[in-house]
């Protein structure tokens, strides 16, 4: 006969031999004593735990010669036909394929007929779940009242998905999680079977790894043993599974700690190299600070984790490398991007995007302590609020340094926020300009300007929602576009944008304003100004930041619309001829 | 080419091997790796060597360990046209692999085999079958009927029913090799860095962009749909039943569908990897651990300009076309707003 796999080949044959499962089979077996045998009953289980199994032997239970009983001879006729899967009236039902009202309608039609040979008419129907909700309806009848010689057994893996209706007319039975304990009973009983000399250590490894299910402990046994031969050792198991990856998550994660990034990606490298599951190693990255936030909660107490000593020694020590709120901010991130990996394309960039973020989130402060520190100051100032600090806070733009990520923001929250303020091209002092004599201040004119152009125009608002106000003087108002905004720039520096802007300002202040829109450049604020007072004609050439390819706009220069003059050469221009011939256009107004 | 030549995959085949050297072949195995044209190899081979008629080497067990590549059972598993080799792939329009494809395998399955020794069943990606054809499966994949090999390929093995996974041996083949750069990705990426290098003209360098992109994709569709047209049995018979002819032509326009989708993704992954090199430049990562290391200059100069900040937002923002892209949106809306989104 061909080689049959171990969990098809120990696929137990009585209630005795069911793993984990004692409160299952003991109300089956007190059940059949009795003879008290429900008609309909529903197991319910995670995969690999014996559903099926349980169906099959209860099957047998019911139909062996003289039952029902517990203790069916071997080589009953009835029981090795439903072992083999051709007795007549044991009828196993793949519910997955059979799912439409067709199907069970033809079912319904057989279920009146007695059963051949046996003593019940059996219908297991695994899978029961993805019977369509057509299909459950026209089974309800007969399920609840079926002949005397019709039992059904229903298995699932997910009980939610079975209607009320159905699970109301059933018996159910839960099956759990095997433990650790008896899947290791188990393998060592497998492998004295098959001749097999596997290591204690290996078992558990096994067992571990296998989540609770018998049938995953099972394959990899079968696996390992396919692969080692006569004798399989803890390495060998740890090597297959790839769960060798453990000291590996240690140094990934004490790279976490101690911000190490070139570190971090070195190790992602080689994990994937290695062909390990990205979202496995997340997960148990998570796993492991898990177990660091429970060492640093507990006092240091390794009571509550199941851990070898390798692991115990390096949770000791990396639970002294960071503070409390440094470990929660990471495994809040972690646990987070461990979520989001799940869906992610390329699981690999998630998780180096996910891993720089947890090394932001070691210094991350908590929203909190932000807050605090905020309100402090505030109140610290605002007794003494005369000598308004010369600082930018009141000055900040709607919407300050782009924060890249609110971690990163937090981060730099406490510091003074940087005012990415920016050069004004009139270059006016900076008192002046915070302190306009007209009564409106920037800070209440922009809101109120913005609300007025929204009135006049929908398009032009969303553009001003990525401008900063510069500077309002002499009722001239400056405003800003950062590089990243400079798309949005040109669409609004048009004749017909600057004056939806100039009306709309005119509204607000109640008399005449003009503006001007200008490009800006962020991080430059504080040495443009200087640069401005070294060299009226240049910005300093020095050391562009890289960030700044397209040519800063010359800060100092003075202000470029010589418009008027330029007007007539404009007009003679030959390009700008052609271009007036080929729209049909006039000249109406030339801007900078 | 033989198991023996899958040099890179040799700890999976050593498994394989040892299994069949041992007569300890499962019935169903699930091969999870990065490349699925490389499973598919593996799989191939595989059966192969469970149906070769002479095979070079045999093992205690019985069964070969390898196969010739040059008997007529080799040979027809190579060309596909095996009669008890099986494969599913994704062929409806969404991608998937539906519950009537696998209802056909598993009749198949249950019928003895008509010429070699076992029934292979192989199902690529099988990541892609949706959970009605999953559940299906189940019962078939726990316990076939003797002489059954089954075959899951998956690159993403996570996505999979894990009642599914629970009944394969998994295997894990080979670790991630970096992805080679072929000529035609070569151009896509130079272009796209050109773009990126020339002097910014406010919004117009988004519309090139999205220019390049939508061009780019209907030269992939109309290659595509040569490709698949000319394997199509559409051009071997033209007098046919019409509904038969309807029939193919529905085949052929959901797997043209289904392999535009695959290359556009592809597509995609590419310039998110690069983008990924762009920003981990910013972090002084050394050369081997970028993906495209043939590009370091320009990426570098590239990633001087956008920033960390900037790289990352592309980044995610291309994870997040591709996830929409799976869905139903409409494909050229999507891609303007990314591209109007990208930092540039």
């Amino acid at each position: 006969m061909a080689y049959q796999v171990i969990a098809r080949k120990y696929r137990p044959q009585r209630f005795a031999e069911v793993v984990g499962q004692e409160h299952v089979t003991r109300t089956l077996a007190n059940a059949i004593e009795r003879n008290r045998i429900a008609h309909a009953f529903l197991f319910v289980g995670p995969r690999g735990t014996g559903k099926t199994t349980i169906a099959r032997i209860f099957a047998k239970c019911l139909n062996c010669l003289d039952g029902p009983r517990l203790d069916f001879a071997d080589d009953d006729a009835r029981c090795q036909e439903i072992s083999e899967g051709r007795s007549l009236d044991v009828l196993e039902i793949d519910g997955a394929s059979n799912r439409g009202i067709e199907e069970i309608r033809e079912l319904r039609q057989t279920v009146k007929y007695a059963p051949a040979v046996s003593r019940f008419k059996i219908y297991i129907i695994d899978e029961v779940h993805m019977l369509t909700k057509e299909a459950f309806n026209a089974l309800l009848k007969t399920l609840e009242e079926p002949p005397a010689h019709v039992k059904f057994m229903f298995a699932t893996t997910e009980p939610d998905k079975v209607p009320p209706t159905i699970l109301s007319r059933c018996q159910r039975f839960d099956l759990r999680r095997i433990p650790v304990r008896l899947i290791v009973q188990h393998l060592a009983q497998i492998a004295q079977w098959e001749k097999i000399e596997v290591d204690d250590a290996a078992l558990h490894a096994i067992a571990r790894g296998a989540d609770g299910c018998m049938r995953d402990a099972q394959s990899a046994l079968d696996q390992l043993i396919s692969f080692c031969g006569g004798r399989v050792a803890e390495e060998d198991v740890l090597s297959m599974f790839g769960l060798a990856g453990r000291p590996q998550i240690l140094a990934l994660a004490r790279s976490i700690l101690t911000g190490e990034f070139q570190t971090a990606m070195r190790l992602v490298d080689e994990l994937a190299r290695a062909g390990k599951e990205i979202g496995r190693v997340m997960a148990e990255l998570v796993q492991h600070f898990h177990h660091l936030m429970l060492f640093q909660v507990t006092g240091g107490d390794l009571g509550l984790l199941e851990l070898t000593e390798t692991e115990a020694a390096a949770v000791a020590e990396q639970a002294g490398l960071v503070s409390r709120e440094s470990l929660t901010a990471i495994l809040e991130v972690l646990a987070d991007g461990e979520g989001r990996i799940r869906d992610a394309v390329s699981r690999r960039i998630a998780c180096e995007v996910v891993l720089l973020r947890a090394i932001e989130a070691r210094h991350a402060i908590h929203w909190d302590t932000v807050l605090h520190q905020l309100k402090q100051w505030r109140d610290e100032s605002s007794p003494a609020s005369s000598p308004q600090p010369p600082d930018a806070p009141t000055h900040a733009p709607p919407r300050p340094a782009p924060a890249d990520s609110h971690t990163a923001a937090a981060r730099r929250a406490p510091a003074p926020p940087a005012t990415p303020l920016a050069v004004s091209t009139t270059a006016p002092s900076a008192e002046t300009a915070r302190t306009p004599k007209s009564g409106h201040s920037l800070e209440t004119l922009w809101p109120r300007l913005i609300e007025s152009v929204k009135r006049s125009s929908r398009f032009t608002h969303s553009y001003l929602m990525q401008a900063q106000p510069v500077s309002f003087t002499n009722d001239l108002l400056v405003i800003g576009f950062a590089p990243e905004h400079s798309d949005t720039l040109g669409l609004v520096d048009t004749p017909r944008g600057r004056d939806l802007i100039q009306k709309a300002l005119c509204q607000v202040l109640g008399r005449d304003a003009a503006v001007r829109v200008v490009p800006i450049q962020p991080a430059a604020a504080s040495n443009a100004s200087e640069a401005s007072k070294a060299d009226s004609a240049l910005p300093a050439p020095s050391d562009p930041p890289p960030a700044a390819v397209s040519p800063p706009p010359a800060p100092s220069a003075p202000p470029a619309p010589s418009v008027p003059a330029d007007r007539d050469d404009f007009k003679n221009d030959p390009k700008i001829k052609e271009a007036l011939e080929i729209f049909r256009g006039q000249i109406v107004d030339v801007g900078p | 080419m033989s198991l023996a030549e899958l040099t890179d995959q040799r700890s999976a085949v050593q498994i394989l091997q040892r299994s069949l050297d041992r007569g300890r072949l499962g019935h169903a195995y699930l091969f999870s790796g990065p490349d699925l044209d490389l499973l598919e190899v593996l799989a191939s081979n595989l059966a192969r060597t469970v149906n070769c008629l002479h095979p070079p080497q045999a093992g205690a067990g019985g069964l070969p360990l390898d196969c010739c590549d040059a008997c007529a059972s080799c040979r027809k598993i190579q060309r596909l046209s095996h009669a008890d080799v099986h494969y599913l792939r994704p062929e409806s329009k969404l991608r998937i692999i539906t519950i009537d494809q696998v209802r056909q395998l598993n009749e198949a399955i249950h019928l003895k085999p008509g010429e070699g020794r076992y029934k292979v069943g192989i199902i690529q990606a099988a990541d892609r079958l949706n959970p009605e054809a999953g559940n299906a499966f189940l019962k078939t994949l726990e316990e076939p009927p003797g002489q059954s090999l089954l075959m899951l390929l998956s690159t993403d093995p996570g996505r999979m029913l894990e009642t599914l996974v629970s009944r394969c041996l998994v295997l894990p083949v080979a670790g991630e090799t970096m992805p080679r750069l072929s000529p035609a990705e070569r151009k896509l990426l130079d272009q796209f860095i050109q773009i990126l290098a020339t002097p910014r003209e406010g919004i117009w360098t988004r519309y090139r962009l999205l220019g390049l992109w939508i061009q780019e994709l209907a030269q992939v569709k109309a290659a595509v749909e040569k490709e698949l047209s000319e394997r199509s049995p559409l051009r071997f018979h033209d007098d046919v039943d019409p509904r038969l002819k309807e029939k193919w032509e529905d085949e052929l326009a959901a797997a043209i569908e289904a392999e535009y989708r695959r290359r556009r993704s592809d597509m995609i992954l590419l310039l998110q990897r690069w983008m990924r090199d762009l920003w981990l430049c910013g972090h002084a990562i050394a050369e081997p651990g970028l993906f495209y290391p043939e590009l370091a200059e320009p990426t570098k100069a590239a990633a001087g300009r956008l920033g960390e900040t900037g790289a990352q937002e592309n980044v995610r923002l291309l994870e997040r076309l591709h996830r929409i892209l799976e869905t139903n949106v409409q494909e050229f809306l999507a891609i303007e707003v990314t591209c109007l989104k990208m930092a540039l």
